[in-house]
């Protein structure tokens, strides 16, 4: 019985995917209309028109029209609000801004634009992503504050790669919440998501061989060393504002630290375990390292990053990470998104 | 409401070290579902909206227990006080059933029934914390809002339950935002939007919507809330009546011979038991003892009557059998339930709870017969109960008349002497003084100060006295005559009474009042009464007191006018109207015709809704130079250079020049031309874009023919 009734609810599934592919198939840019959104009344929808036929009990009991006319009136609101719900939503335009990227377990906000048409603006509107598992995160949006507004659609990372988190709800229950109006859009969201860092010691195995502990990674030096020509991507904060104030062009100021040896990251220095584990323990000493700037190379099978420090440093090896493993066609179509964001 | 707000605490985990910047929060999870201070608000508002037409009806217990929960809440509102205990609560309901069973005990009728859901709907609101409560309470409300026209269909009664049905589509636009982010006049819009059609298509429904008769046998209002005339007069009854100015009744008559002013006397019901004080009626007249006072049938006419007059009556809620009719009946409404009484008036078979419109026809004139011919031996008891009085009281009048009597013969000649002592001595006021165990003696000695029922009331005490039958007559007098949509209104304020006498071989009407002031009967009561007088019957607050101001008075009758085509519209459209109605439009009422109907409405409906969206949902018009443009880039298309996506169009010309070198002027020259209008809305540029596109489309003409 069950595996019937799963059947069946996975034929309708398959059914209604195929319905949302032709009437909304994937793109940057979609524009709501009413061959695209759905309609049907709500719980509350549903009791107002239990409280008509209950009002009407007591017109025709009373014979009286008056009442008999607010028993019709209820009705008459419920197909008036889909025209209003309907209204509302149609013709708004939503586009997928830049993709996110974060850590496995981070909440990804998407961001959409919405533009809408003409001087309507969208009212009451929820948006949100159907998750793998348990309630979704809905973004609610009261009123369209401009005609053209970016907002965020949060999605909690499950897993590390590239993420992609299926069509957008878009629905809304505007003017009384009596019908829903929504649809499933796919904005083509993907978002790339790092490993989730897993605390560990850096091994000894290669390297100097002096003990270089975690104590030594997070001290930050304070002695002043000299100053280095600026390079793009260096902290604001170690730039040396009092030379570039007297003229002396953009530099930085370098602070001694005990830990200055570069450091060599690969595949190779966790043996024994499996994949995810290794990505999240490279993922957890490349933040370290970077907060203790301290340059390092990061070798995996197929991917050789050279010795190097900084923002841009960082993420390249963090995306490595993310992508470390994932096919090629879906690296290929990531890796439009993601430039976006440096 | 603590634990949820501790837990969303705990919900902000301590930022990792590793975490270079804040992590984005996402809302609050499930906040949603609570209600907003907003909707709170406006759900005060339209639950004390929605009770006040209750207020009525409602006792005085419930009413109290009401407020305190709205002020309790508003002072949680505040933020003042807290949600009530269990123990609290529990006390509220334990006080509220005791105030249903106070306030009703075992009475079955419609009153518990509203008394108990206005409970639910007020005690709710204690309970309100979450979304769905609130909807709860508006379905209540809305049940509520249909329950107001039970008590009242007038028009002020509805175009006020339209102004509930907006407050409760506020509350539930409330309910849909966080915030009050729209503004009122905004939701003022939605809200016409949604009302003007519904209201539209909901008149429209009950047009062609089956009409079926009731299922169940429903409990009616119990009458104790109505105005209206009781069986029985004491003095001072018909004087506290008279200071009401609602209608009782409107009449339109069918032509446009109308009785003169002075004889519109309704007659209600005939009293004729007296024991001192009050007039009732004898046990004869309720139709005990066997005797059957109520005729199927009215009584033939032996008279031959020359004129009839035919009228309908639109009689208010009174809470009584009573209807109100000129003398001398012919006929009624036969399916109205009437039944005609021996005293010549009608009543109906059941009280009149709801608003109920009879036709009838009467001469105006007393016949000989009238169903109750006195001189009949076969109406000895009843001649009998017409004569009865006291054993005793009401000495001093007793011995006059009896004076009167050994110096008078006639009978006429006796009721022409008391018509004129009446005449003589006695002022109409509607403050008589009071009057005790002897009233009539005390009133035609002493006071001489009355209304209405101490004249009747001692003129057929004293008739009686004198060996003439008479009785009291209770009813209405007068009526206001509204030339707008040609009916009279008779109000409470016209409540009188008057005498009826077996003189001469028939009954003939005596009005006492009228030898006392006859504006009374000429005019209305306000002109027959003493400025003193007046002042107790106007109310700074009613347009009625303000009617001596010619434009206010127009405006009244204008407003009555409206009441009344407004009620008597939705009050007769039944069962027969609908037939007829569509009769006329459809030509047939079976129910494949109403069917075809309602499917071509629904039909139409959704092919006009398919139009609209269609027209929505347009593709909107390009701009001018991008039609052009495009045409340029057909162009080069057509040559084998087609635009890239995402290139500009300074890169695309770039391309073109290095490919038409020898257009390299026309090409860059429209690629300006277009970016100007196009992005620096230069629109004067669009004629240059044009006239280029021309010029490269002959250019490339020419080459391709060399």
């Amino acid at each position: 019985m069950s595996t019937f009734k799963a059947g069946i609810s996975a034929w309708l599934a398959e059914r209604f995917e195929r319905f949302l592919n032709k009437v909304s198939p994937r793109a940057h840019q979609i524009r709501l209309n009413h061959r695209s959104l759905l309609v049907l009344p709500t719980k509350a929808g549903l009791g107002l028109l239990g409280c008509a036929l209950l009002i009407w009990l007591l017109g025709t009991n009373y014979s009286n029209n008056l009442v008999l006319v607010l028993a019709y009136f209820l009705v008459a609101l419920l197909v008036v609000s889909i025209h209003l719900s309907f209204a509302n939503v149609s013709g708004l335009k939503l586009r997928a801004k830049q993709s996110p990227e974060g850590f496995v377990g981070d909440e990804l906000a998407f961001q959409v634009e919405l533009e809408s048409q003409g001087g309507y603006r969208v009212a009451a509107l929820e948006l949100f992503f159907k998750p793998l598992e348990g309630a979704p995160q809905k973004t609610f949006i009261d009123y369209q504050s401009a005609s053209l507004e970016t907002s965020q659609v949060f999605v909690r990372a499950a897993y590390r790669g590239v993420l992609n988190p299926g069509r957008l709800c878009v629905s809304s229950r505007f003017p009384f919440g009596l019908v829903r109006v929504w649809t499933w859009v796919d904005l083509d969201f993907q978002a790339l998501v790092y490993p989730e860092p897993v605390v560990c010691e850096l091994p000894a195995m290669v390297g100097t061989g002096d003990d270089h502990g975690e104590s030594q990674l997070v001290t930050t030096g304070d002695d002043f060393y000299g100053l280095n020509q600026y390079q793009p991507g260096d902290s604001l904060s170690r730039i040396a504002w009092k030379q570039f104030a007297r003229g002396q062009g953009l530099t930085t100021k370098e602070f001694s630290q005990p830990g200055q040896n570069p450091e060599h990251l690969h595949w190779q220095m966790f043996p024994g375990l499996d994949t995810e584990a290794r990505l999240s323990r490279l993922c957890y000493l490349v933040l370290m390292l970077d907060k203790a700037r301290r340059p390092f190379a990061l070798q995996l099978p197929g991917v050789d990053l050279a010795f190097g420090l900084g923002p841009k440093h960082r993420l390249e090896a963090l995306r490595a990470l993310a992508r470390f493993g994932q096919s090629a066609e879906l690296l290929e179509a990531e890796a439009a998104p993601s430039s976006g964001l440096l | 409401m603590k634990k949820t707000w501790l837990k969303w605490k705990r919900a902000q985990a301590p930022v990792p070290e590793w975490q270079v910047q804040p992590p984005v929060q996402s809302q609050a999870p499930g906040k949603r579902d609570f209600l907003a201070r907003h909707s709170l608000m406006y759900l005060l508002v339209t639950l004390l909206a929605v009770m006040a037409p209750h207020a009525q009806h409602l006792p005085m217990t419930i009413m109290a227990l009401v407020a305190l929960v709205v002020f309790w809440r508003w002072q949680m509102f505040r933020g003042l006080w807290r949600l009530p205990s269990q123990l609290v609560k529990l006390g509220i309901i334990v006080l509220s059933l005791l105030a249903l069973i106070v306030g009703y005990g075992t009475r079955f009728s419609l009153e518990p029934m509203l008394g108990l859901f206005c409970l639910a709907f007020g005690l709710k609101l204690l309970e309100v914390r979450k979304k769905t409560d609130v909807f709860l309470m508006l379905m209540l409300g809305f049940f509520l809002t249909g329950c107001q026209f039970l008590l009242s269909q007038s028009l002020w009664q509805s175009l006020y339950g339209v102004l509930c049905l907006g407050l409760l589509l506020l509350c539930l636009i409330s309910l849909q935002f966080r915030a009050p982010v729209l503004s009122f006049k905004r939701q003022c819009k939605v809200i016409a939007l949604a009302v003007i059609p519904s209201l539209i298509l909901a008149f429209g429904m009950l047009l062609v919507m089956p009409k079926l008769p009731s299922f169940w046998a429903v409990p009616n209002l119990s009458g104790n809330s109505m105005t209206g005339m009781s069986d029985a007069m004491s003095p001072g009854d018909l004087a506290s009546l008279s200071q009401s100015t609602k209608p009782a009744f409107w009449v339109s008559f069918d032509n446009e011979k109308t009785p003169k002013k002075a004889d519109f006397y309704w007659r209600g019901m005939s009293l004729d038991e007296f024991d001192g004080r009050t007039w009732r009626r004898s046990e004869l007249n309720r139709g005990a003892r066997g005797f059957e006072a109520v005729f199927e049938q009215a009584p033939k006419n032996s008279l031959n009557q020359p004129q009839w007059y035919d009228y309908s009556v639109l009689q208010e809620p009174s809470g009584q059998p009573w209807l109100f009719s000129l003398a001398g009946i012919n006929s009624a409404d036969p399916k109205a339930q009437i039944s005609y009484r021996a005293d010549g008036t009608i009543k109906r078979k059941k009280p009149v709870l709801e608003r109920f419109r009879y036709r009838v026809s009467s001469s105006n004139k007393f016949r000989q017969d009238d169903g109750l011919d006195l001189d009949s031996p076969d109406n000895a008891r009843w001649r009998q109960q017409m004569l009865a009085l006291p054993k005793q009281g009401n000495n001093q009048t007793r011995e006059q008349v009896a004076l009167w009597r050994s110096q008078i013969n006639s009978d006429r000649a006796l009721i022409d002497h008391i018509l004129g002592f009446y005449h003589q001595r006695f002022t109409y006021t509607l403050k008589p003084g009071v009057l005790g165990l002897n009233s009539v003696d005390e009133f035609l000695w002493q006071t001489q100060r009355g209304f209405c029922e101490h004249f009747s009331s001692s003129f057929v005490f004293m008739l009686r006295a004198a060996g003439i039958p008479a009785r009291v007559m209770v009813g209405y007098q007068g009526g206001e005559y509204n030339p707008l949509e040609n009916f009279y209104l008779v109000k409470q304020s016209d409540a009188h009474a008057w005498a009826e006498v077996w003189l001469e071989g028939r009954w003939q009407r005596f009005d006492p009042t009228a030898a006392v002031a006859p504006e009374r009967v000429e005019g209305n009561l306000e002109q027959a009464l003493s400025e003193l007088d007046q002042e107790l019957l106007q109310s700074p607050w009613q347009l009625g007191s303000y009617r001596h101001i010619a434009v206010l008075n127009n405006l009244a009758q204008r407003l009555d006018a409206l009441n009344f085509r407004w009620q008597s519209m939705v009050n007769d459209y039944d069962v027969q109207a609908q037939q007829s109605l569509l009769q006329r439009w459809f030509g047939g009422v079976d129910w494949v015709t109403l069917g075809t109907v309602i499917g071509a409405l629904v039909a139409g409906f959704i092919l006009l809704m398919l139009v609209w969206l269609n027209w929505r949902d347009r593709p909107e018009p390009e701009d001018p130079a991008t039609i052009q443009y495009r045409r340029f880039l057909s162009l080069m298309a057509v040559r084998g250079l087609p635009k890239d996506v995402g290139e500009s169009p300074n890169a695309f010309a770039l391309r073109a020049n290095s490919q038409f070198p020898e257009q390299a002027v026309v090409i860059t020259a429209l690629t300006q031309a277009y970016i100007r209008v196009r992005y620096c809305g230069e629109s004067d540029q669009l004629e240059t874009l044009r006239r280029a596109i021309l010029v490269l489309k002959s250019n490339f003409k020419v080459a391709t023919r060399h």
